[in-house]
Formats: structure tokens, C-alpha cells, sequence
């Protein structure tokens, strides 16, 4: 089977905004930003950032990665077979030192962000210096 | 059939807490440093079980679980896609099993795990290592009084308890499912 190359972003953004609707109400780990975006690795898949509160106890990587984990499609979030849910989770301490040592991961992040495959889908107080501060 | 990992991260779950229960005297404190630093290993590799259940069967994956803690682990397996009034649902049965109390007392747990202070912080206390109450006086974690039997070792037995019986539940029916048995076949 050949794998597809072409980015379907933003055609999930109605299911990523469920999704992330979700997450919101998970109180204990507070969602201060949200963004739906599209790197250049897997054009097909589906990129979510979340950047939490607290998460991880404010701790930082030490291999200088943002942990990411992928879904599988789901009945509640519908996937072509070989397409994937990526979730990035972060806290804000380690996304701002990620920017200061400029991570890979965040590169991708600037990069989607310059070629404007870049959509903010929650932002509080808190985030709004983070999501400003991912310059393309 | 080769077995999968999920099922040896589940034996050594449950020899962890037989562990804990052999090493536990309510009689004598000094055991019960050792005794909740095993459920919180219980509640650690119990997560770790749930998760590789369900890489197993295709439904996650985490990229950099390595050097993650047990929080940031939590985190990805309570953010699956999820319809709500399914309340049967894999995914809802995590978010039931792993609910708002119960993150709070595994990270109230995973906060008497070893580590090392920050700038300016003393070293906290932990199950393993002697600890300091102030820049001169240190304790160690067997010493009395350093842990409480209600407060602390029944406390955290219950959470490990629930723990180790709902992942085992959920890892059954996850590997269950027909998708499952046929990935294994």
C-alpha cells in the first residue's frame, strides 16, 4: 500500500475541538493551550499540542523531548487505517525551556506554524505568552 | 501463542504487592516506608501494564515513554478519544478507574518516590532516602512517626488495591476482544 503524502489539516478540526472540549473538563490538569497543526513528518496524520498545568509536575525532559503519545482510530475520534492521532504534552516550564535550547520537536512546531498549518483551538491567560512565544 | 508484555508487567504487579503485604508489621513503623514504597511501585507498573495492553492492541502508543513519569503516562491514557454516553466504552472505563481522586492520590503517592531537590529545597520525604526536616536535622524514612499506619500505609494499600484489580480487569478485557485474539493468533 502505498502511504499517503498529502496533509489532510485542517479537515479534523470539528473532531479535534470535541477532543480537546474533553480535555477541558479534566479540572485537576488545567489546558492552557490547544493547537491543531501539521508538521511536515506524516502529512496525513493529525497533530494536537497541549500544553498543561502542572503536568509532570512541572518537570523537564531530561533526552529534551515532548512526550508524545499516538491513537489509533477510535469510535469517537474516526481514523483511516493508516492514520494516526498524535498528542504532544507538555507543561509550561518545559515548553518554554524547549523554545530557549530550540528542541526538534519544536521546530516542527515553528515550522507548522510559519507556513500557517497552525490552529489555536483553546488558549488561557496562561497560554497566550507560550502560543506567541512558538514563533514561525 | 507468545505472550504479551502486558501480562509480565501484571505478574510483577502482583508480586509487588504480595511484597508489600509480606514486608508490613503494623506493630513496628519501621516496615512502613517499605511497605509504600512497594504500592507505589504497584501503582507505577500497573500503569505501565494498562498502557502496553493497549499498545498491544493498537489503540496508543507513547513515543518517549523512558524517562516519563507515571503522571505524564496518566495524562495520554485519560485523553483517549472518547464517546461519552458510552459508558462501557474501553476508554471511559479508564477515565472511571483512573477519575480525578484517584490521579490525586497516585501523585500524592508518586511524590514519596526518591528524588533528588531542587535549587534552595531540601531533600524531601521519600520512602528510601534520609530526608531533612530543616538545614541540620535529618530523619530516615524507617524512623517512627516518619509514616503513619491510617494515614499513609492504609491509605495508599487502598489505592494500590483498586489499582491492581481494575487494570487487571481492563488488561483482561482489552486482550478479550476479538481484535485482540486474532493479533495474537
Amino acid at each position: 500500500m502505498v502511504a499517503k503524502t498529502q496533509s489532510c489539516f485542517p479537515e479534523f478540526e470539528d473532531q479535534v475541538k470535541d477532543l480537546v472540549g474533553e480535555h477541558k473538563r479534566l479540572k485537576d490538569q488545567p489546558l492552557l493551550l490547544a493547537v491543531y497543526y501539521a508538521p511536515d513528518r506524516e502529512p496525513h496524520h493529525v497533530f494536537l499540542l497541549e500544553v498543561i498545568e502542572q503536568l509532570g509536575s512541572n518537570n523537564v525532559d531530561q533526552d529534551r523531548e515532548l512526550f508524545e503519545v499516538t491513537y489509533g482510530s477510535t469510535p469517537a475520534f474516526p481514523l483511516a487505517s493508516d492514520q494516526r492521532l498524535h498528542l504532544i504534552l507538555t507543561n509550561p516550564t518545559e515548553l518554554r525551556k524547549a523554545l530557549e535550547e530550540n528542541w526538534s520537536s519544536v521546530g516542527e512546531l515553528r515550522g507548522a506554524k510559519r507556513s500557517g498549518r497552525w490552529k489555536v483551538i483553546a488558549c488561557e491567560d496562561g497560554g497566550r505568552d507560550l502560543e506567541a512565544s512558538i514563533n514561525g | 501463542m507468545a505472550e504479551a508484555p502486558a501480562r509480565a508487567w501484571l505478574r510483577q504487579v502482583a508480586s509487588d504487592y504480595a511484597a508489600a503485604r509480606r514486608v508490613f508489621d503494623s506493630a513496628n513503623q519501621a516496615t512502613f516506608c517499605h511497605t509504600i514504597g512497594k504500592y507505589q511501585q504497584v501503582v507505577e507498573k500497573a500503569v505501565k501494564a494498562l498502557l502496553a495492553a493497549m499498545r498491544e492492541q493498537g489503540v496508543l502508543d507513547v513515543r518517549t515513554p523512558r524517562a516519563h513519569n507515571v503522571d505524564g503516562l496518566i495524562a495520554a491514557l485519560i485523553r483517549l478519544p472518547r464517546r461519552r454516553a458510552e459508558r462501557r466504552e474501553l476508554q471511559n472505563q479508564v477515565l472511571a478507574l483512573l477519575n480525578e481522586f484517584r490521579r490525586g492520590e497516585i501523585h500524592a503517592l508518586g511524590a514519596l518516590a526518591p528524588r533528588w531537590p531542587g535549587p534552595g529545597e531540601l531533600f524531601p520525604r521519600n520512602t528510601e532516602y534520609p530526608f531533612q526536616l530543616n538545614e541540620s536535622t535529618w530523619q530516615a524514612p524507617s524512623d517512627g512517626g516518619v509514616f503513619q499506619l491510617a494515614k499513609d500505609v492504609q491509605r495508599f494499600e487502598r489505592l494500590a488495591r483498586h489499582v491492581h484489580v481494575g487494570v487487571s480487569r481492563l488488561i483482561d478485557a482489552i486482550q478479550l476482544a476479538p481484535d485482540a485474539r486474532s493479533r495474537q493468533r
